[in-house]
């Protein structure tokens, strides 16, 4: 509750300041977004990268079975992507507008993954019956 | 809302003529604004989106030609492996520009942390330290293709199997090109922070709006080191 009522308190003050500065002044607005975070939270992200990156390249080259080792670098890579969105790009920090018009339409890359998954098999499948390899 | 347009259009002046334009620029203009971020954060998180559906366009592609190849497909550890001594080590090469990359990503994170500090020495060397992991990353690139190259690999055949893995070029190509775009970018900034161009200016923001890209170029190549590389 009382992160609600801050938020809402910094955003009518965001408002304020934006209706009392003149449009297009550009340059101003870099100011009351200010955030400091202490510069340990940056270095044990950068450390945790590399823990996963190690973790991946040691799932490749121990030869783990082909559905575990995907899986565990596809989780892997969707982990350190997370990690660099939401702390290396602040997107943990912004507000709930940017970050569903930012995150939500890349989703709609599943579909053409699905599709061309299907398409690809497909194709495939053609080859080795029609030209037998 | 007649009012509101008449006012506005009055404020656009008289320069435009046409009254649907007028209509159309005071609509798009009227003081609302669906993100409470700085024009140029908000223009760089769009960019970054459409961005985001170039790459993922290009590793689906590379998907669906790797899906629908009946020949083998190339073993990267075997291709892309470099010899120490004698002994051969698995995608040592990518392992090496991997381990570059996510160290200039921690110092491009650093000069951002800086840059809100107002500290200007440390931002410019933070910038700088970026650049020049950048620009290595490049230099290594440049040199996995020429002995790629050299070994008769082409974005149409390969030595070692399916001939869809020439999509290698086309992944790497482009990731390639951003970071160089990257590093110049980050030089210019970096003289801005040096000379105080960005004190002077308030215009430290900058600095982050750089790092975003930065950190999207990481971000590219988390996937094309897991997907390409290492699938």
């Amino acid at each position: 509750m009382a992160e609600t009522e801050r938020a809402e308190a910094q955003a009518q003050a965001q408002t304020v300041a934006g209706a009392a500065k003149s449009s297009g002044d550009v340059l101003a607005e870099d100011h009351g977004e200010v955030q400091f975070h202490p510069i340990g939270v940056y270095l044990r992200v950068w450390a945790l990268l590399f823990v996963l990156s190690a973790l991946s390249y040691l799932v490749d080259i121990f030869e783990v079975q082909v559905v575990l080792k995907r899986f565990l670098i596809a989780a892997f890579a969707f982990l350190k992507a997370g990690l660099i969105v939401a702390i290396f790009m602040h997107m943990k920090f912004e507000r709930l507008s940017l970050i569903y018009a930012i995150l939500l339409p890349p989703l709609l890359m599943l579909a053409l993954v699905g599709f061309l998954t299907a398409e690809g098999e497909y194709v495939a499948w053609l080859r080795q019956v029609v030209f037998g390899r | 809302m007649a009012q509101r347009v008449a006012m506005e259009s009055a404020q656009q002046g008289s320069r435009i003529r046409s009254p649907w334009l007028r209509q159309l620029l005071a609509d798009w203009s009227s003081d609302e604004r669906a993100f409470r971020v700085s024009w140029s954060k908000a223009m760089m998180w769009i960019f970054l989106l459409s961005d985001t559906f170039i790459f993922g366009v290009f590793l689906t592609m590379y998907m669906a030609a790797r899906v629908s190849t009946t020949a083998p497909w190339p073993d990267a550890g075997e291709v892309f492996a470099l010899y120490v001594g004698s002994t051969k080590v698995p995608l040592l090469l990518i392992a090496i520009m991997t381990v570059i990359l996510i160290s200039s990503s921690g110092t491009m994170a650093l000069a951002v942390n800086y840059a809100y500090r107002r500290d200007r020495a440390k931002t410019t060397l933070f910038l700088l330290l970026t650049a020049a992991l950048g620009a290595t990353f490049v230099g290594m690139q440049g040199f996995e293709w020429t002995k790629l190259i050299l070994e008769g690999a082409r974005p149409w055949t390969n030595p070692w199997g399916a001939p869809q893995f020439g999509a290698f070029f086309v992944l790497t190509g482009f990731h390639g090109l951003h970071v160089s775009v990257g590093v110049i970018i980050l030089l210019v900034v970096a003289v801005q922070a040096l000379r105080g161009t960005l004190e002077r200016t308030q215009n430290y923001q900058r600095v982050e709006v750089a790092g975003l890209y930065w950190h999207f170029v990481d971000l590219v190549w988390v996937f094309i080191f897991a997907f390409f590389y290492l699938w």
